[in-house]
């Protein structure tokens, strides 16, 4: 271990060679820092040393035996030797030792080119093994979910045992049983979850070879790596530093969590209420019980934020280019924001009233609350860029035409998808999207008392759940395949249900017909067949099983696409989405580019941002700047790698958030989810895996390569 | 009360007990002693006395070594020499109460010797008998003649002078004193203790540790445990000397669990000490504060290696380190610590009473004063034993120990423990001192001595021994864990007759590979009874894997029984006895063993009378037994002797 004291510089010769080193540096140490390999296996470079391997092992000049270089004190004038005949046969055999207690499927085994012990066997040029090798097999350890144990291929090093207490400061496992019976494990073999391990996984980081490995995952790259052990970040459309912020809330870092978020988001107020969290069907805890309930403690941070980030928002000086955008949602906003702090000057034209797009128009009051949302598109107009309300845009030459260098078409999805069924236009069949503006601007709209839903993802539930709090007496949802199917988030399906919402599976409309006011629903009944190209089963419907059901009002909700005007002469694809190159947003007009639903078909306020982010990328660079708007609004600092103990970790549940009584969410448009209290968020944070701990650690040092033939 | 006062006190109780004109009877009631049955006889000499009205004072003492005499008494009468009885049962108790207690004959022919200035026509003095004559007793000086629970017994005979003496004196000085006088650690290592102390004086911290090494893990070892039990004080003078020599301020004696008595005996004296304020803050007035606490180990054997025992203190698993950082550096809880065995500690307190130039007339050049062993195995008189380094391994076997049991041939003698080396005849002769031993290629350890005769197999001793550090390994580092564990399976391998000659040169070189690169002193002498094996027996590996034969007979696999026809008597003593129904024969008839039933179990042998001898044992030979039972006395006169 290096002191840091005391940094006099020593001199010591190794194999002949002199070299510097710092005092309180091991003999080990100082040859690795010096680039001169002496085989290793139990030393890491972030644990105490154990000297268990007698690899590393020595001569020193008038010293006796063979000391181990890893425990060794570097010493001024020192004279090392890291080989001779002795040393070469004890390595052999300390690695034919082991290799012959050792399961091999080298071939097959998750660590294979990664393990340790197979590149020190290829170093030390192990051709035979002069033992027979052990035969009997200890159990697989399945028993935690996040890693297989695989006793036969231990070596009792002790890295885990040392990383587990060490580092994370844990200490859920150790040494259990002497001699050849020694193992690795829990006291009295509890499960780990009962021996209050963390999960963080450094014992299956720091472990050389395949007796600690992640279940179920594969990669090649360090990217695939990073994003297989920190799922969240990766599943995040924008990139947010997840186990960043998350663990700042649970140090109580409220402002600087914020900031975090911030970072890689214009609009966090907004994502914390209604952002269908594809981090938290990622996150690694869901398979010890729940996930962190990420949206929540983002919805925390920002509401507990006191502007922290503001002191290191900068905006560049201004470049002289200027940008048009058309639309104001969450794509339009987000690029019109960076692209503002890139220096640029931007207009963004809305052909409503109101900014924020479908967030405005749609996103239901009791989710996403008018005053939240304006106050937060207050705060993005502050970096200063022009809006243009009221202002419909129907072709692109004009705008180019006024100077603009470029421009960003992100006008969303605004056609509903029609259900194609005879009947479609009886009246009492109402538009979902005009539903949810007219409900929005508080006008009234007239259902009558049995209201039918069509559809299954966020906006049929945004629908039901708006109707309900209207006067009727009954709203039924009806879909084509079963709740497992539904692509709307389960915890809207759960509030619907709560709410009363009746769901009606595996029925599709096949005929409207209106009567006296009354609308007469065809429809069949639909079996699930094979998995399709989405990977689920696909409905069919069941031949002669048609029924006929009586509503007032039928709403259809199955999806909405984008309306471009021709005289963009922008090319579309087939369901009207904007065609672009998927790298830079570029359409097939030059200097135009496009996002957002626009692109994607609708979609999500998330995704919307991070093709907002990557539009500005993209317009700064062909603007002439660099395309980089990631930013750091406060410095990153240095991870504390220590956790420490605490009981019952691994069973602590997932917080969840208050809701407003029932009476009034069925009367009112009042936000129904209630904000955490700050004990509650700062539970819940602290609920985290810390995946991200991981990264942390030093890699293991290898041996050089063997070149074959040399 | 001044050390003067308690000395004075002291003398006035024990000269009053010498004085007395009741009898005084000592009884060995150590550990060793319980086991051959001295409490039945403490027992009857407590009913006998009172059902005759004899007045006489019992005292319990520690163990003079002669185990092979158990249990052992001797009774002092005013005017009187001691008589030692040995061999002592309930029924002799009456015998010794009515015979010399009331009617004053001593029963020469029941003693075993007088102990005192005066003889007593016909018995011996005790320490003119040929076991105890060759021994020295510096470190054993009060076993087996004060109450070890008694501390005023142990300051009338000297106990805590040289503390007393030590507390005048500047630190450095006592370093010095035990410096000059060549002590080295009796622990195993023999590192010169003042040396030690040294390191661990000039290491500058607040705070310091001093732990006293009781945990004695080698079996059949028992040396330390019965200084313990039989004089308590003798350690724990030892132990505050160094303290305050090295300037510790907290103490810890580590003994293990198993040794109930010796951890009760520390436990009183410790209790006597603070009351007589050799313990405690200000240690005999002279502002020294020293506590001592008692820790239990749990009885592996590898806590007792310094590292792991002091890990095995703090609380963690007894796992031994790599060295440097030293204790005397970085010890207990990382502070400069001292460990000294338990002998180390008594030695101690010898020097300091009588000055290190007192110390260096015993012993030779390099290697002061005496050493105890535990002599165990096919002697004689097995038992506890104090002599002098220089000694010869011919005067501890033959002389002290009276030769081997039977009469048989000395094979070889193991010393230092189960990871010691097995030294044939040809070091009978060798004076014996750390170095010579590790010469051999054996250690001294903490003084095991395993007397091995003809009947004993290399092949198999070195399996046995191998087979215990295998299990005692800490399982920490891979030479040792995973090398004796293949070493062992080797071993079987060839007492199996599946030995091939590869397998003499991969024990050698695996055996090499875990001395010389084993993180402690466990994997670095385990191999030890395996290469000194092979080395002075070779000849009997050899005859395993080319002849398939155990010349010892001793390898299961490789024996047969047979029964001779020209010698059985058609008794059916083995017929009767054979477990496994191997057995054919009538009576008159000569019995015949059915090879393909045999478990090799040895009953018939061990049954047939000596005097007829007619089962024997073979290894790599054949005898001609009849098919079917034939009368005896009709045949077998070609017996193809068996080796
Ligand atoms: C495996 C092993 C077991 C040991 N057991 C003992 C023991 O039981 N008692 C002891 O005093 N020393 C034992 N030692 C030696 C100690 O490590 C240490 O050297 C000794 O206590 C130092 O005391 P000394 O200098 O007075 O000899 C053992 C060493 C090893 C390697
Ligand atoms: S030599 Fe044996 S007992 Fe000593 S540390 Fe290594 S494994 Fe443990």
């Amino acid at each position: 271990m290096s002191g840091d004291t005391d940094m006099e510089t020593i001199h010591l010769t190794i194999d002949g060679k002199v070299i510097e080193a710092k005092k309180g540096m091991t003999v080990l140490e100082a040859a690795l820092n010096a680039g001169i390999y002496i085989p290793h296996l139990c030393y890491h470079a972030d644990l105490s040393p154990s000297g268990a391997c007698r690899l590393c092992i020595i001569e020193i000049e008038k010293g006796r035996g063979f000391p181990t270089s890893c425990t060794t004190p570097a010493m001024d004038e020192m004279v090392v030797h890291t080989d001779s005949p002795e040393i070469h046969e004890i390595r052999r055999f300390a690695i034919q030792l082991m290799i012959a207690d050792h399961k091999d499927d080298c071939l097959t085994c998750n660590s294979n080119m990664g393990c340790e012990l197979q590149a020190l066997a290829a170093y030390l040029g192990i051709t035979d093994l002069p033992f027979p090798k052990t035969t009997e097999r200890k159990e697989l350890d399945l028993r935690n979910p996040l890693f297989t144990r695989d006793p036969n291929k231990c070596i009792i090093c002790g890295r885990c045992i040392r990383a587990c207490q060490e580092l994370r400061g844990v200490g859920a496992i150790s040494f259990i049983n002497r001699g050849k019976e020694v193992v690795v494990g829990t006291a009295f073999d509890r499960p780990l979850a009962d021996a209050d391990c963390r999960f963080c996984l450094a014992c299956v980081e720091v472990c050389p070879t395949g007796a600690l490995t992640d279940r179920d995952m594969a990669w090649r790259t360090r990217e695939e790596r990073e994003a297989a052990l920190i799922p969240c970040t990766h599943a995040c459309p924008a990139g947010i530093d997840i186990p960043r912020y998350v663990w700042l809330i649970g140090e109580g870092r409220f402002s600087e969590a914020a900031a975090v978020i911030k970072e890689k988001v214009p609009f966090p107020q907004v994502l914390g209420r209604i952002c269908p969290h594809p981090c938290e069907d990622e996150c690694r805890r869901e398979k010890l019980n729940e996930p962190i309930a990420i949206r929540m403690l983002k919805r925390f941070a920002t509401e507990n934020d006191d502007g922290l980030w503001k002191k290191n928002n900068i905006k560049k000086p201004p470049t002289g280019k200027r940008v048009a955008i058309i639309g104001s949602g969450p794509a339009g906003l987000t690029a019109a924001y960076y692209l503002t702090k890139q220096g640029h000057s931007v207009t963004v034209y809305e052909e409503s009233s109101r900014l924020g797009g479908m967030m405005a128009a749609c996103i239901p009051e009791y989710r996403l609350p008018s005053d939240v949302l304006s106050a937060e598109i207050e705060e993005i107009l502050q970096i200063g860029f022009e809006v243009k309300t009221d202002t419909r845009i129907e072709s692109l030459a004009p705008l180019f035409e006024q100077g603009y260098d470029s421009i960003f078409v992100a006008v969303g999805a605004q056609q509903c998808y029609s259900l194609r069924v005879d009947g479609e236009d009886s009246p009492g069949v109402m538009n979902e999207l005009s539903f949810l503006k007219e409900v929005k601007l508080g006008n009234k709209v007239e259902l009558g008392s049995k209201v039918a839903v069509i559809g299954g993802g966020n906006c049929a539930m945004d629908v039901a759940r708006t109707a309900i709090r209207l006067d009727v007496k009954e709203v039924a949802v009806l879909y084509r395949r079963t709740r497992e199917e539904m692509p709307a988030d389960s915890e809207e399906v759960d509030e619907a249900l709560r709410e009363g919402v009746k769901f009606i599976f595996l029925a599709n409309p096949t005929k409207i017909t209106s009567e006296n006011g009354k609308i007469k629903l065809e429809c069949i009944r639909m079996e699930l067949g094979e998995l399709d190209s989405s990977g689920r089963r696909r409905p069919t419907p069941i031949e002669g099983s048609e029924f006929v059901m009586e509503f007032d009002t039928v709403i259809p909700a199955i999806g909405q696409m984008p309306e471009i005007p021709d005289a963009f002469e922008i090319n579309v694809e087939r369901r009207g989405t904007v065609q672009v190159d998927p790298n830079t947003l570029e359409t097939s007009r030059k200097g135009v580019f496009a996002g957002g639903d626009a692109v994607s078909g609708a979609a999500t306020v998330i995704e919307a941002i991070a093709s907002g982010r990557k539009a500005a990328s993209s317009i700064d660079q062909y603007l002439g700047g660099t395309g980089v708007i990631d930013e750091e609004l406060i410095p990153q600092e240095e991870c504390d790698l220590f956790l420490g103990r605490c009981e019952g970790f691994s069973d602590s549940l997932r917080e969840m958030p208050n809701h407003i009584p029932m009476e009034e969410r069925l009367s009112t448009f009042k936000e129904v989810e209630l904000s955490y209290l700050e004990e509650v968020a700062i539970r819940e944070a602290q609920r985290c895996l810390r995946c991200d701990l991981r990264l942390e650690i030093s890699p293991a040092i290898l041996p050089p390569l063997k070149i074959y033939g040399e | 009360m001044n050390f003067e006062d308690i000395q004075k006190q002291a003398k006035a109780e024990w000269g009053h007990l010498q004085q007395s004109s009741n009898p005084r009877i000592l009884i060995g009631c150590a550990t060793c002693g319980r086991a051959a049955g001295a409490q039945e006889v403490l027992d009857a000499f407590k009913a006998e006395l009172t059902k005759r009205g004899v007045e006489a004072t019992l005292i319990e003492v520690g163990c003079i070594g002669l185990c092979y005499t158990e249990p052992l008494v001797t009774i002092y009468k005013p005017n009187r020499p001691g008589v030692c009885y040995g061999d002592v049962t309930p029924k002799v108790v009456s015998t010794l109460i009515e015979d010399y207690l009331i009617n004053d004959d001593p029963r020469p022919d029941l003693a075993l010797g007088t102990v005192g200035d005066e003889a007593i026509e016909g018995i011996p003095r005790l320490f003119d008998l040929p076991v105890l004559k060759p021994q020295v007793r510096l470190v054993l000086r009060n076993c087996g003649w004060i109450d070890p629970e008694n501390i005023n017994h142990y300051i009338a005979n000297g106990g805590y002078a040289g503390l007393a003496r030590a507390l005048k004196m500047p630190q450095e000085k006592i370093i010095e004193e035990i410096k000059n006088s060549g002590l080295r650690g009796r622990g195993g290592a023999g590192f010169p203790t003042g040396r030690k102390w040294e390191f661990c004086y000039r290491t500058a911290s607040e705070e310091k540790y001093l732990i006293c090494n009781a945990d004695e893990g080698d079996p059949g070892a028992f040396m330390n445990r019965s200084l313990l039990e039989g004089d308590p004080h003798s350690v724990l003078e030892g132990i505050v000397i160094g303290a305050y020599a090295i300037g510790a301020r907290q103490g810890y004696v580590y003994c293990r669990a198993e040794y109930p008595l010796a951890l009760k005996r520390i436990e009183t004296a410790i209790g006597q000490m603070e009351k007589f304020g050799l313990l405690g803050d200000n240690i005999l007035g002279s502002g020294f504060d020293f506590h001592l606490k008692i820790k239990e180990g749990a009885g592996a054997f590898v806590c007792g290696e310094e590292t792991a025992l002091m890990a095995s203190i703090e609380g963690r698993r007894g796992m031994p380190r790599p060295r440097p950082p030293f204790p005397a550096t970085s010890g207990l809880w990382g502070k400069p610590t001292n460990i000294n065995n338990v002998e180390t500690c008594a030695n101690v307190s010898q020097i300091m009473r009588n000055g290190w130039k007192w110390f260096t007339q015993y012993g030779m050049e390099g290697c002061t004063g005496t050493k105890t062993f535990s002599l165990v195995g096919k002697v004689k008189r097995p038992g506890l034993i104090e002599a002098p380094f220089g000694i010869t391994l011919r005067e501890i076997i033959f002389g002290i120990g009276g030769g081997i049991e039977g009469d048989k041939e000395f094979k070889a003698v193991q010393t230092g423990g189960p990871s010691g080396g097995c030294l044939p005849s040809k070091f009978l002769d060798m004076p014996v001192n750390y170095e010579t031993l590790t010469a051999a290629e054996s250690i001294m350890g903490s003084g095991g001595c395993i007397v091995m005769d003809e009947d004993t197999c290399v092949v198999d001793i070195a399996h046995y021994f191998l087979r215990f550090t295998k299990q005692e390994s800490c399982g920490k580092c891979v030479l040792c864990r995973e090398g004796t564990k293949q070493m062992v399976d080797i071993l079987e391998r060839i007492a199996k007759g599946g030995g091939t000659s590869e397998d003499i040169d991969l024990l050698q070189r695996l055996g090499k590979v875990v001395k010389a690169g084993s993180l402690c002193g466990l994997g670095q002498t385990a191999p030890n009874p395996v290469l000194t094996t092979l080395k002075y027996f070779r000849d009997e590996y050899d005859a395993h894997i080319y002849e398939k034969r155990c010349p010892a007979k001793v390898c299961k696999d490789m024996i047969s029984y047979a029964i001779l026809p020209e010698k059985c008597v058609g008794c059916g003593l083995c017929l009767r006895s054979c477990p496994a129904d191997a057995i054919r024969g009538e009576a008159k008839k000569v019995h015949i063993i059915d090879q393909s039933k045999c478990i090799k179990c040895g009953i018939c042998y061990d049954i047939c009378p000596p005097k007829i001898a007619a089962v024997t044992k073979l290894s790599g030979a054949e005898v001609e037994t009849p098919d079917e039972p034939i009368p005896v006395g009709t045949g077998g006169e070609e017996h193809v002797g068996g080796y």
